[in-house]
């Protein structure tokens, strides 16, 4: 008797034991400790899943199941999707071309919505079916997966469903070569940005910040995706939509760390970039041509110089430069100076000291010479 | 009242008068739009459309038709029912007018119906369908035809037994049809009573039930009228409208045919009106307020202004005329107020079949074609032709006592 | 409201019928595992193919696919007609809404008003879902046309000797033996459109929503409206916007049919009427001298 109601007993503990067990996955489930809004719905088809019999939902469309990211010129170029040709032609999709816009709208995982742990894709129809049936009915099937991922954001922007946007025509042949580059036969057209705005802001000092579109593309060799990060399409193509503002303190901010606002704001418009006007060290007429980075190549930062100037012009000293090229002809009586006399430790890019020889005087107070530029 | 008798019209009132002219070419007209109909479709002679299915002929040649063919079952009810013999000569009017208005109102189905040669369908046990409001008043209405051309046929006995008079090489069939009359008359002595207590409930059925019609789409019809004791209203509007139109027809025929308005009956009929009017009128009021649809009264739309003709002009108007003995006793006043009710019946069931019909879709309004009209009045013209015809010839008014054998 | 309409409901039905009392109706036999259609207003992008399957699928009319190219039909609202048992129509978007297309066709109600109405059964719901309509048994009557809860049944008036009631069949030719999807469904190519068990449908419905509470409106239009349809519609823009009509959650077939069998049931109704107005005859009858 005592037997049994022991047996009893411990059955209900072990069963109380499992209960709470179980409560405890639900929490500490590895999932959900990344996304804690996942429900055990939205993986699982049963109510009561086990490891052994998980009844998973097949690639879970959540962006915590993509892991790690590629570069855009790792999948292939061009992709010709021709499974299921039917009343339409089959698409030439330009992978490369997409992957590298995709790095300025969140990347892989964009369209690729699901990844093994290693990081490796699978192609889109090892989970879609081209004939969904029963069990993937849930699930789009091969050809509604497509249609979803790419009219998605083409409608976005575009505002066209037309199906010739992609397909070709039935009877065509897709082309040998195909120029990795072209959006279906249409070549990319030139990115027509504004080349500088004028931003109105609420700091009182300086309200303004003119931000230089072409500089920072041309000039200072910015990338898209460095300030078009999650971006949409839609932001650069769809013409109709009122264009949206990048969050400048990200974006800005991940380049600029000046803590002096006034680097940024002003009470005016600031006019383009001259090397001349900010720096005071004019580019006329030998450097025009040369590369930003044979001076600065200091990763993200331009404000000093990484070469100096004896790094090109190595045979340079006093007697075989001609002073007058920097726009400052020197006076009678400095010609014969030593260039180290004024620019200590052969540092062109700092001031002159005058301290040297003279004891009152200070450039730029008063000049060595005559400035004629 | 004892010296008069029903018998075949002898006021000496020719057939063919410039009305009777007029009702002619009416009636041409019609048929000559039914003959449009046939060859090219309802689209060519009518508005309707996907949001309008039903047009005036449902409204009008149906279901305002059967309500007016009211006074078959109401007159058969007070004399044959209660034996109320006062009121015995309203009866044959009243059933030969119900006769024809429920022809006609079933040859109205007929034009509209899209397949009108599969009518038979609805008879048919395999194709029965109970649970359509439709059915039941299709099948009530056959059998309630088929009942009042029963009824009808002691007046053809009476009239032609011993008397059968073919033309030509039928004249050999003188005396089987005579035999027949005279059978049909001996049966329809044993089971006229049946037939006519069943007249009595087939017309309280599909009465009832063409009510029933519209509420079926709630969403469509306006609240004023839509409400699921609609086919309780109908009922009710029904036995105040066979009434009126007795009293109307009796009026009518009368001043048509030279005879002397039987006011000493229709002055007491007129007393039962107003009762009707007002308990009709009392339902129709318990209804508003209980579905709290009395705000809409003053909404300012063709609804509501149409609920305020139907219930002013056709209800209350009628009722306080009615109640007074002195109109009642004038048949021009009398003939006025029964007027008021009848318009008030014909306004209602206009009012439900179209004017409330509000489709979700509609891009416009449903106003009937011209074509839509003429066959409406010519199928109105050839009943009431075929009604002076069958008083000329068959024992319909009561007539002076010398002159009733022809 | 509802204790209100139930009790106007049996009031009516009672005072029709004076004595019996109001027997509800159960609507049509179905089968648990009819199938159904679950459309994804937020995925359709009124591309109009299915407009161009359905036409072939029904052999309703045979321009060519790029003929459906054509969005200039988007700037007026469609309804389905003879020749198109299926419409797409576009509403732009507004202050509280996206752009959204909506298709139209019949929705094949669980308990329709239609197959209610039908006086020769030529409309029939069948158990596993499609609202089927028999041309052979029609006689033409259009009160199919009146009774339709979403004004869907178009009418051939221009045939003079054969029309026919023209609705989206919902392919039942393909579908009732289990040989195929609706035409639609088929061809959609986001797959807007899924085609399953009904029940299956509504656990996916409540599914999407519940994960993209954003995305969606919370309301799965056909689950209950008219007393549950086949199709059912999920959406980011509300209903009424996309004009879709404010239904309750009955049939209205059951108010009918309560008061029908309330009265005709066994014809108890009738053949008590007729008992009643017997007696009276004979009771009066031994008065022969009122008059």
């Amino acid at each position: 008797m005592f037997k049994q109601i022991f047996l009893i007993f411990l059955l209900l503990v072990t069963a109380a034991f499992g209960q709470l067990v179980d409560k405890d996955h639900a929490t500490t489930h590895p999932e959900r400790s990344v996304n804690t809004c996942l429900e055990c719905k939205d993986c699982h088809t049963c109510d009561n899943p086990t490891r052994e019999a998980p009844c998973l939902t097949s690639c879970p469309r959540h962006s915590h199941h993509f892991y790690g990211q590629h570069t855009s010129g790792e999948g292939p170029d061009v992709v010709i999707i021709d499974q299921l040709k039917n009343h339409y032609g089959p698409v030439a999709f330009a992978h490369r071309l997409h992957s590298a816009m995709s790095e300025m709208t969140g990347g892989c995982n964009n369209c690729h919505h699901y990844s093994e742990k290693d990081g490796v894709i699978p192609s889109c129809k090892e989970c879609h079916l081209e004939e969904s049936d029963d069990l993937s009915i849930s699930m789009p099937s091969l050809k509604g997966a497509y249609h979803r991922q790419c009219i998605n954001c083409h409608r976005d922007w575009a505002h066209d469903n037309a199906c010739s946007f992609c397909h070709e025509p039935t009877d065509s042949e897709i082309p040998e070569n195909l120029d990795t580059t072209d959006i279906v036969g249409v070549p990319h057209p030139r990115i027509q940005a504004t080349s500088s705005y004028n931003y109105v802001t609420s700091y009182e000092d300086g309200p303004i910040v003119t931000f230089h579109h072409d500089d920072h593309v041309t000039l200072f060799g910015g990338q898209c995706s460095d300030c078009h990060k999650g971006d949409s399409c839609s932001r650069c193509h769809d013409e109709t939509k009122q264009v949206q503002q990048i969050n400048h303190l990200t974006s800005c901010c991940s380049c600029h760390q000046e803590r002096d606002c006034l680097f940024c704001h002003s009470t005016q418009p600031k006019p383009p970039f001259q090397h001349r006007l900010t720096t005071g060290w004019d580019l006329e007429p030998y450097h025009t041509k040369t590369a930003c980075k044979t001076c600065h190549n200091n990763p993200g930062s331009f404000k000093t110089p990484s070469a100096h100037c004896n790094d090109c012009h190595i045979h340079w000293d006093s007697g075989s430069f001609d002073h007058k090229i920097t726009g400052l002809v020197l006076s009678e009586d400095h010609l014969d100076n030593d260039c180290v006399d004024c620019h200590s430790d052969r540092n062109f890019e700092l001031q002159p000291e005058c301290s040297e020889c003279h004891d009152e005087i200070t450039y730029p107070e008063e000049l060595p010479g005559e400035k004629f530029r | 009242m004892a010296n008069t008798r029903p018998a075949p019209l002898n006021t000496g009132v020719p057939f063919l008068t410039k009305g009777t002219w007029v009702l002619i070419i009416l009636a041409v007209s019609g048929i000559s739009v039914l003959i449009a109909r046939l060859f090219f479709g309802l689209s060519f002679v009518t508005n309707l459309d996907d949001q309008y299915p039903w047009g005036i002929w449902i409204a009008i040649d149906v279901a305002t038709g059967v309500a007016l063919a009211a006074g078959g079952f109401t007159t058969a009810f007070l004399a044959h029912v209660i034996h109320a013999h006062r009121y015995h000569a309203l009866v044959r009017p009243a059933l030969l007018t119900a006769m024809f208005g429920y022809t006609f109102a079933a040859l109205g189905v007929c034009v509209d119906l899209g397949r009108y040669y599969n009518i038979w369908h609805v008879m048919l046990p395999s194709m029965w369908q109970g649970n359509s409001v439709l059915f039941e008043v299709g099948i009530c209405v056959m059998m309630y035809v088929t009942v009042l051309y029963i009824e009808f046929l002691p007046i053809v006995c009476e009239r032609f037994c011993g008397r059968v008079n073919l033309p030509g090489i039928f004249a050999k069939l003188n005396k089987p049809v005579d035999n027949l009359l005279h059978f049909l008359q001996r049966i329809m002595h044993k089971f006229i009573s049946f037939f006519i207590l069943a007249g009595v409930v087939l017309s309280c059925a599909h009465q009832s039930s063409l009510g029933s019609l519209m509420v079926i789409a709630p969403g469509k019809v306006h609240q004023l009228w839509h409400s699921p004791v609609l086919p309780l209203l109908f009922l009710l509007s029904a036995f105040a409208s066979g009434l009126a139109m007795a009293t109307f027809e009796s009026l009518v025929a009368a001043k048509a045919f030279g005879l002397k308005p039987e006011i000493h009956i229709l002055r007491r009929l007129g007393r039962f009106i107003p009762i009707l009017l007002i308990v009709y009128f009392g339902a129709k009021l318990i209804d508003l307020v209980n579905r709290d649809v009395l705000p809409l009264l003053l909404e300012n739309s063709v609804q509501s202004i149409m609920f305020w003709i139907e219930i002013t002009v056709g209800i209350v108007a009628p009722t306080i005329l009615l109640l007074s003995e002195k109109i009642r006793q004038n048949p021009a006043t009398l003939l006025f107020s029964v007027s008021l009710v009848v318009f008030g019946i014909i306004i209602n069931r206009v009012n439900v079949f179209i004017i409330a019909y509000k489709p979700l879709y509609a891009d416009k309004i449903y106003v009937p074609a011209w074509t839509e009209v003429l066959l409406t009045v010519g199928f109105m013209s050839i009943l009431i032709l075929l009604y002076r015809t069958y008083v000329f010839i068959f024992p319909i008014l009561e007539m002076e006592e010398q002159g009733s054998d022809v | 409201m509802t204790t209100r309409r139930e009790f106007l409901k049996i009031a009516g039905v009672a005072t029709t019928t004076m004595v019996l009392p109001a027997q509800a109706s159960n609507g049509p036999h179905l089968d648990s595992e009819r199938f159904g259609v679950l459309a994804d207003l937020t995925l359709c992008i009124g591309c109009r193919k299915c407009e161009w399957a359905c036409a072939g699928a029904n052999e309703l009319s045979s321009y060519p696919i790029e003929y459906y190219d054509d969005t200039c039909v988007f700037e007026k609202y469609r309804r389905p007609t003879t020749t198109e048992y299926t419409v797409v129509n576009r509403f732009p978007a507004s202050e509280t809404s996206v752009q959204t297309d909506a298709k139209v066709q019949c929705m094949h109600c669980e308990h329709p008003a239609c197959v209610s109405a039908c006086i020769v059964g030529a409309l029939q719901k069948d158990p596993m879902g499609p609202v089927t309509y028999d041309a052979d048994k029609c006689i033409g009557c259009r009160y199919c046309m009146v009774a339709c809860t979403f004004q869907v049944p178009a009418y051939e008036y221009l045939n003079a000797t054969t029309p026919q009631v023209r609705k989206c069949t919902l392919c039942s030719d393909k579908t009732l033996n289990g040989s195929g999807k609706p035409a639609c469904v088929e061809i959609c190519p986001r797959e807007a459109l899924t085609f399953g068990k009904r029940s299956e449908l509504l656990k996916i419905a409540e599914q999407r929503i519940r994960r993209n509470p954003d995305r969606y409106i919370d309301h799965v239009y056909g689950e209950k409206e008219a007393g549950g349809t086949s199709w059912m519609m999920i959406s980011g823009t509300d209903f009424k916007e996309l004009k879709f009509p404010e239904v309750g959650d009955e049939s209205p077939a059951v108010v009918t049919e309560t008061i029908q069998h309330g009265i005709f049931r066994g014809f108890s109704g009738p053949l008590m009427l007729l008992g009643l107005l017997g007696a009276t005859m004979k009771a009066m009858k031994k008065d022969p001298s009122d008059g």
